[in-house]
């Protein structure tokens, strides 16, 4: 591997910290779980650069699972997402606080 | 001249993740964030992940962010509605993010990664080799995976229906 | 791992039955079916020798993934039991969605799929994909109510929540990778023992608990455990409250106890979260109004007492954890039995509500504070005895996170006498509830598990080994 393994660690940390401050910054919920996808990406790629690293094809495996789960968390909270919009007409997560914590 | 495309991918996907996050209109966010995949797309390549990267190019961008630009259009939420949080809020956001950075990359910072124990194997990326793994090692994961997506499945079509409720009385007595 | 297939075949033919014309095969073939699975895996859990972990390198575990011992057994059997109750309440907790019901069935089944995977995982990819079944098909049944907009809150809250929790989840679990350089607990178990572990372990493992802690409901990470429990459908937050939080602490019991349970530096910080969790859930649950808020800050308090038993890694440890899980999940399940009957009839779960029902419901009251006592930890009860055996194994590594849970059973008692005053010395004011005939069985079967773990713990006891 020409690059290494630091630069990868360095730059999967900035990517995820995008997405967390993206979770934190952000109202619109759609725009919410982009940045959840942003996350998972930077672990898929985090993942994929200690599988070359160890030449262990098992971490490159592990990013297939965590693909899997990503369409199937996205197909289902894009369908609440709709079911949420169909009652409030927004998906401003600012406006649900009904449920006072 | 592989550093200097690593550097230019790393350049491209951390402004374009930036980009998602500060985007005023979702759908600049979407493509903000295609962008960024195909970035990341570029450094599987780099790593002799080739089959990863076709993979996560068809996973990614075509089936999660067309499902993404499709609810969007759905809804029709391209417009830039979002109220403005306060910009206490905003702050505190950015700083707990740049702690959390500050924190990680510190933590990680000269934490030895072991060295490889396996030989370098430059095939390890292609299908052969992952189909290998894959249906040896890891296949009770691959057949649990499969639970994963039926239980997805049966959860988005519930969610999806339309509710009894909405349907009209006529309709009913016909039931 | 038979137990997970025939689990698995059962929810299918749930979803299939919803083609039938006649829906009344669904509850007999859930219920039925069930109990098969319980059979087979109490069966499997008594052949199991005493100890309660596997030695990992062998060919039952699936090429080190899924280790079914006796550890697993044990907690799949109880989240068989508590799916099995809290399906004979859904006769009429489902009412709001009739159409459904079969889907909604399904789901439950496929989520406890997930927990028996989570609790028998022993490999990093079957943790992360048990945490994902067991909670999408969650993320569903919290909104599984689409008419009512709290529902819909709470599983947009659920979801936001667990989505990003998976995110945390899964940067711990690569950086694990990165410094140890397996996924495997065996791997990851000599790792941590052998070598000098490295900074970057020791953050993946940060961020693996501190995603559990926001599964199991843990604080600081608890905040928004009380919003989605009250928007959920009641039939639901007994699952979630149950079952989910079940298989939470025993997945992150067999992972911490293996991988950190030697080395002290870590308990400190949950040391710490311990206390913090169980004053927070007690405090807080004394101001509520509801009754079903009150139960969701109670079961964030326990989560805290359980906590306990993950400082002195040992046999007894194992046994206090899944004997306290036992007596809490028979009472709460107990305690939502009765206010899903509330909840129909009143509209409401205002203490108010509770009015009187030892005139009007005298079954149903007398259950209801027997399993509130329980909570509380009043002998001669399941309650009583699981805090005992629990604080009395905690005893050896931190007693002044003993006091104060003791302290906080104190506190514990005064809200939930609150209840058991409203029941017992008001006056009624409504009518009495109905009770559907498989409602007063749960009840009956709730106080039979509330009287028989409590007066003769040695039947489970004996059972662990």
């Amino acid at each position: 591997m020409p690059i290494s393994i630091d630069h990868y660690v360095y730059l999967s940390t900035v990517l995820f910290c995008i997405g967390v401050m993206g979770v934190l910054l952000r109202r619109n919920a759609i725009v919410l779980l982009m940045c959840v996808e942003l996350m998972l990406n930077a672990v898929n790629l985090l993942m994929a650069a200690f599988s070359t690293h160890f030449n262990d094809p098992s971490g490159q495996v592990f990013v297939f699972f965590i693909m899997v789960v990503a369409a199937a968390e996205v197909a289902v909270g894009l369908a609440i997402l709709v079911m949420v919009y169909r009652h409030a007409k927004s998906v401003d997560i600012g406006l649900f606080n009904k449920l006072k914590g | 001249m592989i550093e200097i495309l690593f550097y230019v991918l790393s350049f491209v996907s951390i402004v374009t993740g930036l980009m998602v996050v500060f985007a005023k209109s979702p759908i600049h966010s979407v493509l903000s964030l295609i962008v960024t995949f195909f970035a990341i797309a570029g450094q599987y390549i780099l790593l002799n992940a080739q089959f990863l990267a076709i993979v996560h190019i068809i996973v990614y961008a075509g089936a999660i962010m067309v499902l993404f630009l499709f609810v969007l259009m759905l809804l029709n939420l391209n417009k830039e509605a979002e109220p403005n949080k306060d910009i206490a809020m905003k702050l505190a956001g950015v700083i707990s993010a740049s702690l959390l950075m500050v924190t990680l990359t510190g933590a990680l910072h000269g934490s030895v990664v072991p060295e490889a124990t396996l030989a370098v194997n430059t095939s390890n990326g292609l299908v052969k080799n992952l189909g290998q793994v894959l249906f040896k090692d890891f296949v009770v994961p691959f057949e649990i995976s499969s639970l994963l997506f039926l239980a997805a499945m049966a959860g988005a079509v519930l969610l999806g229906k339309k509710h009894p409720s909405q349907i009209t009385d006529s309709e009913i007595q016909k039931i | 791992m038979k137990a997970l297939i025939a689990l698995t075949i059962l929810a299918v033919l749930a979803l299939f039955v919803g083609l039938l014309k006649s829906r009344k095969l669904l509850l007999p073939l859930v219920l039925l079916g069930l109990a098969g699975v319980l059979a087979l895996v109490m069966q499997y859990g008594c052949q199991c020798e005493g100890t309660f972990f596997h030695q990992y390198l062998d060919e039952s575990t699936y090429r080190n993934m899924f280790s079914f011992d006796k550890f697993a057994a044990v907690f799949a059997g109880m989240m068989l039991v508590a799916t099995l109750l809290i399906s004979m309440l859904a006769t009429d907790g489902f009412i709001y969605n009739e159409s459904h019901r079969p889907e909604l069935f399904a789901l439950m089944l496929f989520s406890l799929c997930g927990g028996i995977v989570m609790v028998g995982s022993t490999h990093l990819v079957m943790l992360f994909l048990g945490i994902e079944i067991l909670s999408i098909p969650a993320y569903v049944l919290a909104g599984s109510n689409q008419r009512d907009s709290q529902s819909n809150e709470a599983a947009l809250k659920y979801f936001l929540m667990g989505a990003f929790t998976t995110g945390i989840l899964l940067f711990g679990i690569a950086l694990m990778y990165g410094g140890s350089g397996s996924m495997s607990l065996d791997g990851l178990m000599t790792y941590s023992r052998h070598s000098e572990v490295s900074g970057m372990f020791k953050a993946g493992m940060l961020m693996v608990l501190i995603a559990m802690c926001f599964k199991i409901g843990i604080a600081p990470f608890h905040f928004w455990g009380p919003d989605v429990y009250e928007g959920t459908p009641s039939i639901i937050t007994s699952y979630m409250a149950t079952v989910v939080k079940t298989a939470a602490i025993a997945a992150t019991f067999r992972f911490f106890a293996q991988i950190i349970g030697h080395d002290a530096a870590w308990m400190i910080s949950l040391v710490w979260m311990a206390a913090l969790t169980m004053f927070i859930g007690n405090l807080t649950a004394t101001v509520q109004s509801g009754f079903k808020r009150m139960l969701a800050y109670s079961s964030i308090a326990h989560a805290g007492y359980v906590l306990i038993a993950f400082f002195t890694p040992s046999l007894q440890a194992t046994q206090s954890v899944v004997f306290y899980l036992a007596a809490y999940t028979v009472a709460t399940i107990a305690c939502f039995a009765v206010l899903i009957g509330v909840q129909q009839q009143r509209k409401n779960d205002l203490f108010e509500s509770f009015n009187g029902l030892a005139k009007t419901n005298p079954l149903a009251a007398f259950t209801l504070t027997l399993a509130l006592l329980s909570l509380a930890g009043i002998p001669p009860l399941a309650g009583f005895f699981a805090k005992y055996y629990l604080f009395s194994n905690g005893w050896a590594g931190y007693p002044w996170l003993i006091l104060v849970a003791i302290i906080n059973s104190a506190i514990s008692i005064y809200y939930y006498f609150r209840t058991i005053i409203a029941m017992w010395f008001h006056e009624p004011t409504d009518e009495p509830l109905s009770f559907s005939m498989l409602q007063k069985v749960v009840l009956l079967l709730t106080l039979a598990g509330l009287f028989t773990l409590g007066l003769m713990p040695g039947l489970l006891l004996d059972f662990l080994g």
